[in-house]
């Protein structure tokens, strides 16, 4: 009865995300509707009423909006464009220079921001205007840089990690490790598929260098200098101890207003329009945050994890049937549930049948934030294709974004073939620890 | 009366959207200074993580709600939006806007009773010894959820009822 509940519950989700209730709304509704049912009113309501105030009082919460101010304010003050220029200076050459410089600057700024929604945000300002001025499809533009984005959670730092490493008890900084390999490796294969459309495809991107002759490598390296500094001390900070990855957010808001200030880049309209922005952002998401969670309550009274895991217990599957199966799982509940949730939910479930099976957990953390990563994009939740759709709704409408990302999410699902088949490439950098 | 209402909606609305932005500029002093205060004089101010988690944290996340719906920022899923059209849109509209403010609703009256349970209890954490009340900050979602619905109830007021200068538009270009 409660399983069929709990599948009941996300049927009538997807309806009312049809009918546009917004999502938090939408999660809301749907766990008090399913919790009630399965054991009354009185339970329903204490989950409805506690999971506010428990899921947002965190402290490792915090770092989300700072490392929204961050991005907010290196891209308000320029630190970030000059990212995207220096970059299409490296890139200026190559077909489809200008999409690839959009994810190696996406990489860049993932070093500065632990958020693939912040990279997603602050590189989608700048790049997709720029791309598609240039000729570019705007589907395909902001679907580039919906993937662009997921850089943001691999390359450290990375809320998702440093929570996969609390509740695992692994090493963050071996996580974060093994997260720069795959997050180069991502930037990689995606600057790889653009370079492809770009020689195939002139209908989506036009055999042209627009824009890019006219930068100047001095001036451009004059402009980047202070966001070298700022990774500088995030990066340093982070790695010899002096704050933790928590505190990180708040340290490198700051010294990205203070940087932006001292090189007179910043001003009040400026910094007040970050704050908005961050304000804005956290709102939206943490209130769906609340619904994920609360959803996640529901599942798991239902008895849906548990169902799921009996019957691969029962199969009694082999070292490559299980992961295979483990990426289906994701890449569904990618679709529906918010990263946190869908980790939070299947971690309990899934770490004895990893641990029998001998799998690293420092590697099982990169791969599962790449997979939830790739659940940023999927329909019909696909949280970064939002924040994309809501920083360029000037030129693309949702599905077009949804249609962009598509290439990018079959480079994803073969990259994530890559990592089970060669584990090495993410343990390589943690091993040397 | 309409523009009168309008302006409300806005001033308040834009009212506790500062003080969420408060909240933001408070988070980010202290932390840095936590840090740069136990790293530099191996004196930490007490309790950070405690105001940081039940102060700050509840102000950013839950102050700005008001404003957000009134900006359209909520996110939602738009990809069958072309489906709807004329009348539907209208009845469409108006039905998920009820929702949302019902939800709202239920959400202020059941975390206000949370909020009062708190404070008859004088609810605190300990941090290395400094006690922190922490039963006002369950007040600010009550009192954020209310002002949520209230905006969500004037939208859809300013939505079923359109200004003269809106009818005169559609009665032009219906000409």
């Amino acid at each position: 009865m409660s399983v069929s509940t709990g599948f009941l519950g996300i049927a009538v989700l997807l309806i009312l995300l049809v009918l546009q209730i917004p999502v938090a709304i939408s999660l809301i509704l749907v766990s008090f509707g399913g919790v009630y049912l399965m054991i009354g009113i009185e339970p329903a309501i204490g989950i409805l009423t506690s999971t506010p105030y428990e899921f947002i009082a965190s402290w490792t919460l915090s770092a989300v909006p700072m490392f929204l101010l961050m991005g907010y304010v290196a891209f308000h003050s320029g630190l970030t464009g000059s990212l995207f220029d220096a970059a299409k200076l490296v890139f200026r050459r190559i077909p489809g220079g200008l999409g690839i410089s959009s994810i190696f600057a996406c990489t860049g700024f993932a070093s500065v921001s632990g958020s693939s929604l912040a990279t997603a945000a602050a590189m989608g300002r700048i790049a997709i205007p720029e791309m598609i001025k240039a000729g570019y499809k705007p589907s395909f533009a902001a679907g580039a840089l919906a993937a662009g984005g997921t850089v943001g959670a691999l390359i450290p730092p990375s809320i998702l990690m440093i929570i996969f490493g609390v509740f695992t008890e692994t090493s963050v900084l071996k996580v974060f490790m093994g997260g720069i390999s795959i997050g180069i490796l991502t930037a990689v294969a995606y600057s790889l598929l653009i370079l492809g459309v770009a020689r195939f495809r002139p209908d989506i991107i036009p055999p042209t260098t627009q824009g890019i002759d006219d930068l100047d490598g001095k001036k451009v390296f004059l402009q980047i200098w202070p966001l070298l500094v700022l990774i500088g001390v995030i990066f340093g900070g982070m790695f010899s101890g002096f704050f933790t990855a928590t505190e990180a957010g708040a340290v490198g808001a700051m010294g990205a207003i203070v940087i932006s200030a001292l090189t007179g880049r910043l001003g009040w309209e400026k910094l007040k329009a970050s704050v908005f922005e961050t304000l804005s952002t956290s709102a939206s998401l943490f209130i769906i945050g609340v619904g994920a969670v609360m959803f996640t309550k529901f599942i798991g009274l239902s008895g849906v994890g548990g169902a799921i895991n009996n019957l691969m217990i029962g199969m009694e599957l082999s070292y490559y049937q299980l992961l295979f199966v483990v990426v289906i799982l994701y890449l569904i509940l990618g679709m529906f549930l918010e990263p946190f949730g869908a980790m939070l939910i299947t971690l309990p479930i899934l770490m004895p049948l990893l641990n029998a099976e001998g799998i690293s957990m420092v590697w099982f953390g990169v791969f599962l934030v790449k997979l939830l990563e790739v659940g940023m994009i999927t329909p019909p939740l696909g949280m970064n294709v939002f924040i994309i759709k809501n920083v360029a709704s000037k030129y693309v409408s949702l599905g077009d974004v949804f249609k962009g990302v598509l290439p990018f999410i079959v480079v994803d699902i073969f990259l994530v073939a890559l990592i089970v088949i060669f584990p090495g490439i993410v343990l390589y950098l943690p091993n040397m620890l | 009366m309409r523009q009168f209402l309008k302006t409300f909606a806005d001033r308040m609305s834009s009212i506790f959207s500062l003080i969420g932005g408060l909240g933001i500029f408070l988070m980010l002093v202290h932390v840095t200074f936590d840090v740069l205060l136990r790293q530099l004089f191996n004196f930490p101010p007490p309790a950070t993580v405690l105001v940081v988690s039940h102060y700050y944290m509840v102000m950013i996340a839950f102050f700005p709600l008001g404003w957000s719906e009134l900006r359209g920022d909520m996110i939602s899923v738009e990809v069958l939006s072309s489906l709807f059209k004329g009348k539907v849109l209208w009845f469409k509209t108006v039905l998920i806007d009820l929702v949302i403010a019902a939800v709202y609703g239920f959400l202020a009256i059941h975390t206000w009773v949370i909020a009062m349970a708190e404070f008859k209890v004088r609810s605190y954490q300990v941090s290395l010894g400094v006690v922190i009340p922490i039963w006002p900050s369950y007040y600010i979602l009550p009192i954020a959820f209310a002002v949520a619905c209230l905006v969500v109830l004037l939208r859809l007021y300013f939505y079923v009822s359109p200004s003269d200068d809106e009818l005169d538009n559609e009665q032009g270009l219906a000409s």
